[in-house]
């Protein structure tokens, strides 16, 4: 039983617990809450580990397990702030990547690092919904519920936080 | 529900916002103006989630030019020893000028991307200049190299002298080695780190790096290793001379 709900866990030939899009997405999920890039093994490991850990309990996989796994990076990177007292600044991160291809053209740096900043100077209540919304592309309800708060709260963070960065791209005149 | 049935927080009310983040539709009765809000809104969203999606992915990446970051796997590559590079496309590099600009609007500081100021001064030119003419022959001799070349100068990110203080093998990648480069002089940009990694092909060398070496790097702008490492100081000095004389020619020079 254990190893077939192991198994089930397992989505590639290696034993990993995460395949190589799902491990992207983890930290990327990762990286956009703030966990310095050095961290990202650490957090992407983790991971990995509470996955395990769930299949050696006995529980039953997660139905989607990019979902769940984007939802526990998000709660790591927000431990990890606790821990740590700092985060790491994305918008200077990003400005020191050397690529950010995108055939919209040459506007995309500017639009992206204003994006970036923005995230900088979010709460990290409101930056976590708006990464689990936007990026991990879940519905309202399934972050309420996977956060244990109410819908009504999560729609309240990402109002505030989507209003913000709207206003920053504006008023930057980045769009 | 529609987005108008839900009241918390900030918002009350029908609001188009709020429609377009839980993608929920507008209430039946809503007029013109809240559909343009809609939307407008929903465009700024569909933004907001494809860049977010960039970001991610973007930041997902490792990087190479990093004092401790891990460093990311470079392709292989030949060492260009004497063609200048080719150009690169213009669109990228007005991309990374306009990221650039945008992160000195706001202030910011960052010391991980490498601009090309290359005007003449600073500390790129004083001590090459003299070496340029003091050693005009041996000058000359490095006409070729690609440190003489504007063109390829321009397309660079990194080039920097300093001692090599740590050489490692990078592990899983064969043909490629780890340095701790501890920098002198940096050329482009004219400031830099004081430590930097860099995986080095090895491939691109004439002879293994050791512990000790000085190093002349040249990174262009959009690889991840060095596509020029030279050691000697006999043949840095005559490249000191090339950059001298090329350098502020190649801040009037475009990356194409």
């Amino acid at each position: 039983m254990l190893r077939r709900k192991a198994r089930r866990a397992q989505e590639d030939d290696h034993g990993d617990p995460l395949d190589a899009a799902q491990e992207r997405r983890v930290r990327a999920v990762l990286a956009l809450g703030g966990v310095p890039q050095t961290d990202l093994p650490d957090g992407v490991q983790q991971v990995r580990l509470r996955l395990l850990e769930r299949a050696a309990k006995g529980y039953e996989a997660p139905r989607d397990v990019s979902a769940w796994a984007a939802v526990v990076a998000s709660n790591l990177a927000m431990d990890w702030h606790r821990a740590q007292r700092r985060q790491e600044r994305i918008g200077e991160r990003l400005a020191s990547l050397r690529q950010l291809e995108h055939p919209s053209g040459e506007d995309s740096s500017v639009l992206s690092l204003a994006v970036a900043q923005g995230l900088d100077e979010l709460p990290d209540a409101q930056r976590q919904v708006l990464v689990l919304r936007f990026y991990a592309d879940l519905p309202v309800r399934s972050i309420a519920q996977e956060l244990g708060v109410p819908e009504g709260t999560v729609k309240s963070r990402l109002h505030t936080a989507v209003r913000a960065l709207r206003a920053r791209l504006h008023e930057d005149e980045v769009v | 529900m529609t987005a108008g049935h839900e009241t918390h927080g900030e918002y009350d009310g029908p609001d188009a916002l709020m429609a377009a983040i839980t993608g929920e539709p507008l209430p039946d009765g809503a007029g013109a103006e809240l559909r343009a809000e809609h939307r407008a809104a929903e465009a700024d969203v569909a933004l907001l989630r494809e860049q977010l999606g960039m970001i991610g992915d973007a930041l997902a990446e490792e990087q190479a030019l990093e004092a401790t970051a891990p460093v990311r796997r470079p392709r292989a590559r030949r060492p260009r020893r004497t063609a200048p590079r080719a150009p690169r496309n213009r669109r990228a590099v007005r991309r990374f000028a306009l990221a650039g600009l945008a992160v000195a609007a706001v202030g910011g500081v960052f010391s991980g991307m490498i601009w090309l100021v290359g005007q003449a001064g600073g500390g790129a030119d004083d001590a090459g200049a003299s070496s340029a003419e003091a050693g005009g022959k041996a000058a000359d001799s490095a006409a070729g190299s690609p440190f003489s070349s504007p063109g390829y100068l321009a397309c660079t990110r990194l080039v920097a002298e300093g001692d090599v203080t740590a050489v490692q093998r990078v592990a899983g990648e064969a043909g490629q080695e780890r340095i701790t480069l501890h920098v002198t002089r940096s050329y482009t940009p004219e400031r830099t780190k004081p430590q930097l990694t860099l995986t080095v092909d090895e491939e691109a060398l004439s002879a293994p790096l050791r512990k000790g070496d000085h190093v002349l790097v040249a990174v262009p702008r959009h690889a991840s290793t060095p596509d020029y490492v030279l050691t000697g100081e006999k043949a840095i000095a005559r490249e000191r001379a090339a950059l001298a004389r090329a350098l502020p020619e190649a801040s009037a020079v475009p990356c194409e």
